[in-house]
């Protein structure tokens, strides 16, 4: 079966090739028209702008470079070059021969606050063939209410239709009911394994220092592998090319500031950090040990950008972030992520464009426990990726562009290392074999339009994961009972998967403002987190697949109607998705996950059932924008050593989810926005019966997931308003100043974060049911600044 | 490890908020629990047998006229005999002491487990572990109000054998028992100090957030429990069953194991207990954390 469907996609690339030959012997009374599009501040290359020509009532659309190319006979023409939130360009062009042009487009500082879900032109939610892919620029993030006044990117992305927080508060989230483990996070391309700070409250990404994002819901990019669910690309900003800028802003809980500007003509920079503070206030408190008491966050992101010449550019950008919660002098815990990535670009001709990128990343957790010296430890664990790609897309013509590369990544995990503080513990060092993997890539791909009204994207990607020595790997029974073990000397490749996974859609336009479309896409997993939690912690270490852990496979289609209204400023689509999930990994009740040298026998695998319909309407007016999300959907496991081998919910399964979210603009100074989430309770667990142990009632549990919790709803305001300039100050002239007001849970609604039956204090044989919730009405203020 | 969890979750339930939640759910499940110990000490063991209930009731539904055997090392049975005062709770007829090394299996007959109209049998069986060597124990005081902690720890001095060992400790305060719940009793296995003397590991908690104070000249005693690697898991597992209640730190809840069949819950707990006590000093006040 796949090596036909090699076969053909190889006939068909051929075949591509060829036509493109046979273009280029005509090419002559039809010159080129070709060229990059990039911001003119930054110098950023705008990916997806539109050059329209409008003699032809047709255009092209920027590729990952920001390129384009296309021909037209010889002639004078009007070509309009637009992108979501910049000015259109006009220009005049009396076409004689090829012709490479550099489009520098201004950012329309007017209109940017009136971008929600930005498209990368105006229909192109029409015309893209991924389907359940979600970009949101980073004006519309900041105008969402938020909690403590810390605007976050993926608590925005939260409200999407098919996402779900993980728990109340979590930056986690699931996307179609899977876990949050299955998100691949990039982060100016390097992944990211725990993109939280807080434990887990806030994410990772300082909102100063991001310029977009995309969210694939399951039709992931070619390109990339490795998780099953989405993909979350969070771009980091290039700094400003035309002068040196400072921004910040002051919160609640953190306050951060942007320092931003040119090197040289060629060369921009952007340094932004950001931390929190709220245990700097501690010494306030007159109890003594909260005092010394700390909690907090910091982190700071850096970038780097040189333009070598009109055909290459180099970037180098680095995140560190580190939390530190120490309660006192006998706990201390450091956790945090590392990365730095270089991206290489190269333009060879008009239409072709490669990508050569090199990232490492790290996330590590140190923890000292020191009660008294005698129960003092250390416990460290630590994971590192060092990863290359190369990527590669060459537009052959005006209705083929190809995309082909290679990546491979080294997985290189620490589980853990347990050893005493001091001489007097009573404790022994313990420490994890550490693990290292390798995970290989290769893709291809083709978007082809096949007609006017059709195109098709069709593509393969071949995964190769292998575990390498030195590496004891335990047998288990069928009872998942430790039998014996095989020593792996180092270097070993002693354990291959590999899978093949094709990628494809296809687009089909009916008129000028509706297209249907349909996906399928194959993604497969070697990693897995080993947390049974629902919302995961600082401390959650990944595990690979290996001899005993099969890697997890997901089969996703989905198919789609898209309509706009009142052109293109109104978006209406029904998205309908089934996804399979093959060796879906789950735990044994009462697993053991930390210090397990025998993990693998805590794993039960099975299947995974998802399937679901996403609507969405979406406003881009002047004044008002946002959406309005509804998503019906079902998630069930069937692991046969769970729950008697019957299916269950799984643990995001949210049959019903809402999102409202709108902004208004009042005026230019003024505007208004607000969330409404509803959900389907929580999937629950509950304590059905018990029965008495000695003093004690132990509980008998329902089936797994078998009750849920009351559903969960909730509205939040803000207002955002810009202060006045003083123009007589002229030292002041240039800050820009913002207020911003939220309210959280405007109505005060506690939605449960945990339901549990407790002991009444005066009467412990008397049980009865608790809840507990996090976040009641919570009003915020913050202030934001540009200089 | 879970001390982590605990204190983190510890931080995060600080800043929550609770209320009570009109719940209380239709007992949909109908088990029999058997309670039975079987000790080194010399006494009268005892065996109680219960049913399950709905989670809002306080009685304890005692189950009568069960049989209740103690085979050990498969040749000599003891018959328990019901209790006259208390019907459910079946008791030996004469006092006996368990053996180190001794395999002891539990019968219970006469109960129709299953309600499918016919009496059942179900079984457990254990073997007892050595005792351990204990030197001695210590009293130390700390104070982490920062995550509500604050009280007197017992420490334990005592030689752990190479061989794998899991161990319970409970204590008493002037003979009467503090550790006197489940999740009171302190217990762990010797994974990280296999074969080492203890120096002073901490052990039961006398919490002062719940009243167990202690004073100077109270008579501390600690009982160092060494038991089997089932008995530690419905230990472990009970105490895991309230920490999961955390969506951040654990997993859906799930029941405990039971090691009698026949889908009887509740444990048969063996072990070998040595005792130690120690006097509270004066300075037992003195100030140890921060």
């Amino acid at each position: 079966m796949y090596k036909k469907y090699l076969f053909l996609l190889f006939i068909n690339v051929g075949l591509l090739i060829m036509a493109n030959g046979t273009e280029e012997t005509t090419g002559a009374s039809n010159p080129e028209v070709s060229g990059k599009v990039f911001d003119s501040a930054s110098g950023e290359p705008l990916v997806g702008a539109t050059i329209y020509v409008v003699e032809k009532k047709r255009g092209a659309a920027t590729n990952l470079n920001g390129e384009f190319s296309f021909k037209l006979p010889v002639g004078k023409y009007k070509l309009q070059v637009s992108f979501i939130g910049y000015s259109t360009k006009s220009i005049e062009l009396n076409l004689q021969n090829d012709i490479s042009l550099d489009i520098a487009l201004v950012l329309d500082t007017e209109t940017i606050d009136d971008v929600i879900v930005s498209a990368e032109r105006n229909d192109i939610n029409l015309t893209r063939t991924e389907m359940g892919v979600e970009r949101m620029e980073m004006e519309q993030i900041k105008s969402i209410p938020t909690l403590m006044g810390e605007t976050d990117v993926i608590k925005s992305i939260q409200l999407l239709p098919g996402v779900q927080a993980t728990s109340e508060g979590s930056s986690g989230f699931s996307v179609r009911g899977g876990n949050f483990d299955q998100n691949l996070i990039l982060f100016d391309q390097a992944s990211v394994y725990n993109a939280s700070h807080l434990l887990g409250f806030f994410s990772i990404f300082n909102n100063d220092a991001v310029e977009n994002l995309e969210l694939y819901k399951g039709d992931i990019p070619v390109m990339y592998g490795g998780r099953l669910s989405s993909l979350l690309d969070i771009k980091m900003k290039n700094g400003d090319s035309e002068k040196l800028h400072l921004t910040g802003g002051i919160g609640l809980i953190s306050s951060r500031a942007t320092f931003e500007g040119p090197l040289s003509e060629n060369t921009t920079f952007l340094v932004s950090g950001r931390r929190s503070y709220f245990d700097l206030f501690f010494p306030l408190i007159p109890d003594e040990e909260i005092k010394d008491a700390k909690l907090n966050f910091w982190d700071v992101n850096g970038k780097l950008f040189h333009r070598i010449n009109n055909k290459n550019t180099i970037t180098f950008s680095g995140y560190i972030g580190r939390d530190v919660m120490e309660p006192g002098e006998f706990m201390v815990s450091k956790y945090g992520n590392k990365t730095a990535t270089i991206n290489y670009t190269h333009t060879a001709g008009d239409n072709f464009g490669t990508k050569l990128i090199a990232y490492v990343t790290e996330y590590d957790n140190t923890t000292t426990m020191e009660f008294t010296e005698e129960s003092g430890f250390d416990w460290k664990s630590k994971m590192r990726d060092l990863c290359f790609r190369f990527d590669n897309t060459w537009t052959i013509n005006n209705w083929n562009t190809l995309k082909f590369g290679i990546s491979t990544t080294h997985h290189m995990f620490y589980p853990g290392v347990f050893k005493p503080t001091n001489s007097m513990s009573i404790y022994n060092k313990l420490e994890l074999q550490h693990k290292q993997s390798l995970e290989s890539g290769i893709y291809l791909s083709n978007e082809q339009t096949v007609t006017d009204k059709l195109t098709l994207r069709y593509g393969l990607r071949y995964s190769v994961f292998n575990n390498i020595g030195p590496e004891t790997v335990y047998n288990f029974d069928e009872h998942h009972n430790n039998t014996d073990s095989i020593r792996y000397n180092s270097f070993n490749l002693f354990n291959t998967y590999t899978g093949w996974e094709p990628r494809v859609g296809a687009v089909y336009r009916i008129g000028h403002f509706s297209s249907v479309k349909a996906s399928y896409a194959r993604t497969v997993q070697y990693l897995h987190m080993a947390s049974n939690s629902t919302g995961g912690t600082p401390y959650d270490i990944w595990i690979t697949s290996n001899p005993n852990i099969k890697p997890q496979y997901c089969d996703q289609v989905s198919a789609g109607f898209f309509r706009n209204f009142l052109g293109n400023t109104i978006e209406a689509s029904v998205e309908l998705y089934y996804k399979n999930v093959q060796n879906s990994v789950d735990f044994k009740d009462f697993a053991l996950l930390y210090f397990n040298e025998k993990m693998d026998g805590e794993l039960r695998v099975g299947e995974t059932k998802a399937y679901g319909a996403e609507f969405m309407v979406r406003l881009n007016m002047e004044k008002l924008n946002g959406w309005v999300s509804y998503t019906r959907s079902k998630t069930e496991r069937i692991i046969p050593e769970i729950n008697n081998g019957d299916p269950y919910r799984a643990g995001y399964d949210k049959p019903n989810d809402i999102s409202i979210v709108l902004n208004y603009k009042l005026n230019k100074r003024i505007a208004f926005s607000l969330n409404w989430v509803y959900a389907t309770g929580n999937p629950m667990t509950l304590e059905v019966a018990n029965y008495w142990h000695g003093n004690e009632q132990i509980p008998i549990y329902s089936k797994r997931n078998a009750y849920r919790m009351p559903d969960y709803h909730r509205l939040d305001v803000a207002m955002t308003m810009q202060a006045k300039k003083n123009g007589n100050r002229t030292k002041l002239k240039r800050l820009e100043g913002e207020w911003n007001f939220s309210i959280y849970n405007l109505y005060n609604r506690h939605n449960a974060w945990t339901i549990n039956f407790v002991k009444d204090e005066i009467n412990p044989s008397q049980k009865y049911a608790e809840k507990i919730y996090l976040f009641p009405f919570m009003p915020s203020i913050s202030y934001n600044f540009r200089f | 490890m879970k001390k982590i969890l605990y204190i983190a979750a510890a931080i995060i339930v600080m800043g929550a908020c609770k209320e009570r939640f009109d719940l209380d759910p239709e007992q949909s499940v109908w088990i029999v629990a058997v309670d039975a110990v079987v000790t080194n000490e010399y006494m009268v063991h005892k065996a109680i047998i219960t049913s399950s209930k709905r989670v809002t009731n306080t009685h304890i539904p005692y189950i009568s006229g069960a049989t209740v055997q103690l085979v050990e090392n498969n040749t000599d049975t003891i018959t328990y005999i019901e209790s006259d005062s208390v019907k459910g709770i079946y008791l030996s007829p004469f006092a006996f002491s368990g053996k180190p090394g001794s395999t002891y299996e539990i019968i219970v007959s006469g109960i129709d487990f299953n309600s499918d109209g016919v009496n059942d049998i179900s079984k457990a069986k254990e073997t007892m572990p050595g005792l351990i060597t204990l030197d001695s124990i210590g009293l130390e005081r700390i104070i982490y109000p920062q995550i509500q902690i604050s009280g007197w720890f017992v420490n334990c001095y005592a030689w752990d054998s190479p061989s794998e060992n899991y161990y319970l400790f409970r204590a008493w305060k002037n003979s009467t028992l503090v550790s006197d719940t489940l999740y009171e009793v302190f217990f762990t296995d010797d994974m990280l100090f296999n074969g080492r003397y203890t120096n002073g590991i901490q052990t039961v908690f006398f919490d002062e957030y719940k009243k167990e104070y202690i004073n100077p000249g109270d008579t501390i005693t600690l009982g160092v429990y060494n038991t089997t690697k089932s008995v530690f898991n419905f230990y472990s597992q009970a105490y895991e069953s309230v920490i999961r209640s955390n969506p951040m730190f654990g997993g859906p809840p799930a029941n405990i194991e039971s090691n009698f069949s026949n889908g009887v819950k509740g444990f048969f707990e063996v072990y070998t207990i040595a005792k130690s006590t120690t006097i509270a000093p004066d300075d037992v006040w003195e100030y140890r954390g921060k």
